[in-house]
């Protein structure tokens, strides 16, 4: 087996890969998932996503298994278990996978633009400036994504502390008494909590750019923690800001909750904050058209600026006919249940597919 | 180079494509009245204000009559140049007679609506909201003039808490009841708050009036401030300032259909009617004010159970202190919980003046 060698000015640093996995999670699925997971395990939800994060942690070191025994990326892995051709067809529904995560970051985005602020905001012209934004940064490499997800990151990290205005209307005793749900209550709602924490799967797909990919494992682990407690800790203080039936009726409670910030400058925080979740969804969309064109191109061995221009074109073809509110959240829920079976279920079975193979082939 | 020219095109381009609204275009609503009508419809009265060349402002008031919440605007939009838009209002009045009737149906615009920020303050009028809003209030223009009241008052600490937020906040909370505040016109430019009124669910079924609202907020805040006086004997009072006050419930682990109301208030002496404050006389008066609001602060709770409404939120704080707590259950049991109202004054200075 040929695995193409990637050249060492290509490649990224080892602890870069904590940016590029906590600015794939946190987007998607941020703006409303204490909402889907309080309808299950109430307020006792923040144990969920401290329970997902941990078994988050046992995949994680799966995946390194995974990519460190082929020395490659999934296509390799894929390749290394079911043999050259059946490899490459196993691989393709992840072309598929990245398309649906991007297409439903970006409505969930328009959505929320079109809700709050413009609404007859056009969802084609809108996607087309978006789009061609992203593909001047793929077109940059690998290099650039990663630098756009540093970004993405850190400037808008200063959102955080616009929610310490809620503070004062919080009351954290709403989140007694802790553990007043059943085990299934809380498996339940760790299940809805998955399409937030979507995107530590990257790492199966840059495993290969990364310089002494050793090095980058302790940074993956503390994105996957950093990721798990800021969700812990927000969802803890969404809880104590809203009472379990308003929660319910809010759509993004996130959002709602820059509804009580008033600065002397600006009547309505929401606009600075929607305005800056661009910058949150930025790194998302890239991450998933440069991995997607990236598998165009070792399975269907072309270049990967066609592989760039086919996503780009399927993108503006799908997303002008997803319109309601119900076709949105739909999607949002398709993506949360492929997500949660590639994440949970499929990569512990390659694993295990993986090590059965290694021991055949030594033998 | 040719990329950054696109970019540059596009952003020519692409601005357009958005309906704008530019401040000076627009009549901003800074207050909402909402009337029951005879029939089933309501009547909508909308508060903006005019900058006038001399520098001041005049208010213009629009109404409307409709069946749905939104209709309002849009009719009373046919009455206005420049479009309404709801994005500043700061004050929403509730005419006596719809509160009566429920507000249920308001709360859902409220809820809905994108534009309306979750610092609005919603009262209760005296009367119709309608003439409410109709009058003169201030220099500054009526709806400034109706949110800095409330909004003082509430920094002041003699309101209890009280936004957009946390009223629906309490709305959806099972086992706690809201409570607004009151706003009587006592003439055309002059408008006082008259105390606080009493939902049980939806539905207004009770009223405090202001000389009570001090006992009130002891109960539903957890903190607060605030003046008070207490008579003592025949001619002498004495008024207290309360900087800091504090409750605390307390369920008795013998019995859990006792539970005890903590109060603790530190504050200063600001005004004696007698000729000597001494160390006995400041302690008589601590001992004064805590008798009176364990009685009156009982009184209230006694009430309140006897209308079956919540306000303090006794059936939330029992759900956080059991686990697998059943609501129903607790309707019956509301009425025959045992409260017990303990207070504990703390005078640390008495002013300047010995």
């Amino acid at each position: 087996m040929h695995e193409q060698t990637i050249p060492d000015r290509l490649k990224i640093s080892p602890y870069l890969i904590f940016y590029a996995i906590m600015s794939m999670q946190i987007g998607l699925g941020a703006m409303d998932f204490q909402r889907l997971i309080a309808k299950y395990a109430g307020y006792d939800a923040w144990i969920s996503i401290l329970f997902v994060g941990a078994c988050l942690h046992i995949i994680l070191w799966m995946m390194y298994k995974i990519v460190e025994t082929v020395n490659g990326d999934i296509v390799t892995a894929h390749m290394y278990v079911a043999g050259n051709y059946l490899g490459k067809v196993l691989s393709f529904p992840f072309i598929l996978y990245f398309l649906v995560h991007s297409l439903a970051t970006l409505r969930t985005f328009i959505e929320i633009i079109q809700v709050w602020i413009f609404p007859d905001l056009s969802i084609f012209w809108f996607t087309l400036g978006f789009m061609l934004l992203c593909m001047y940064i793929v077109f940059g490499g690998l290099r650039t994504v990663v630098g756009i997800s540093f970004f993405g990151l850190v400037l808008p990290a200063y959102l955080l502390l616009t929610f310490g205005f809620n503070l004062p209307y919080s009351n954290f005793g709403s989140i007694l008494p802790i553990l007043d749900h059943s085990v299934k209550d809380l498996l339940k709602s760790s299940f809805h909590m998955s399409l937030s924490f979507i995107g530590i799967e990257i790492v199966l797909f840059l495993y290969p750019f990364i310089k002494e990919p050793q090095k980058s494992k302790k940074w993956a682990h503390l994105a996957i923690l950093t990721t798990t407690l800021l969700y812990a800790v927000f969802a803890i203080m969404t809880f104590a800001y809203f009472s379990e039936g308003q929660l319910q009726k809010a759509i993004w409670p996130t959002l709602m909750m820059w509804k009580i910030l008033k600065l002397s400058f600006v009547e309505r925080f929401e606009f600075i904050g929607i305005a800056n979740w661009n910058l949150i969804i930025l790194p998302n969309v890239c991450f998933s058209i440069w991995i997607g064109s990236r598998l165009v191109k070792k399975i269907f061995n072309i270049k990967q600026k066609k592989g760039v221009y086919l996503f780009i074109i399927t993108h503006m073809a799908i997303i002008t006919f997803i319109h309601t509110r119900k076709e949105i959240s739909l999607l949002n829920s398709m993506m949360a249940k492929i997500g949660f079976a590639f994440i949970m279920l499929y990569i512990p079975l390659l694993f295990i597919a993986v090590q059965i193979a290694k021991k055949v082939k030594r033998k | 180079m040719k990329r950054l020219f696109l970019c540059v095109f596009l952003l020519f381009l692409m601005s357009g494509c958005v309906e704008k609204k530019i401040i000076d275009d627009i009549s901003i609503i800074l207050a909402v009245g909402f009337d029951q009508s005879d029939d089933k419809q309501m009547i909508g009265t909308f508060l903006t204000d005019n900058f006038m060349a001399d520098k001041s402002i005049t208010n213009q008031v629009f109404t409307s009559k409709a069946s749905l919440r939104r209709d309002l605007v849009i009719k009373a939009n046919r009455q206005v140049s420049q479009p309404l838009v709801t994005g500043g209002l700061g004050v929403t009045v509730i005419g006596e007679e719809l509160g009566k009737r429920g507000i249920e149906d308001i709360l859902d615009v409220y809820q809905r609506d994108v534009s309306i920020g979750a610092r609005n303050f919603f009262v209760v009028s005296e009367g119709s909201a309608q003439k409410t809003l109709q009058g003169q209030y201030g220099t500054e223009g009526s709806g400034t003039y109706l949110y800095n009241l409330l909004n003082n008052h509430i920094k002041m600490k003699d309101l209890p808490e009280t936004n957009l937020h946390l009223l629906l906040h309490d709305y959806y909370q099972k086992g706690k009841d809201i409570y607004l505040p009151r706003l009587k016109q006592i003439s055309n430019n002059q408008v006082e708050i008259s105390g606080v009124s009493l939902f049980k669910k939806d539905k207004v079924v009770d009223v405090i009036p202001s000389e009570k609202m001090f006992f009130f907020r002891l109960l539903v805040d957890k903190h607060g401030k605030g003046n008070f006086s207490v008579p003592k004997k025949r001619n002498e009072r004495a008024s207290i300032r309360g900087f800091h006050s504090k409750h605390e419930f307390k369920i008795s682990k013998k019995n859990p259909s006792e539970v005890t109301v903590q109060i603790n208030i530190k504050g200063a002496i600001q005004e004696y009617t007698s000729k000597k404050l001494g160390q006995k006389v400041v302690k008589e008066i601590q001992k004064d004010l805590e008798k009176k609001v364990e009685s009156e602060c009982l009184k209230l709770v006694k009430n309140f159970q006897k209308k079956d409404i919540d306000p303090m939120g006794l059936g939330a704080f029992y759900k956080s202190r059991n686990r697998g707590f059943d609501f129903k259950k607790w309707e019956g049991d509301y009425k025959n919980l045992n409260v017990k109202i303990v207070c504990h004054v703390l005078i640390e200075e008495t002013g300047i003046s010995r």
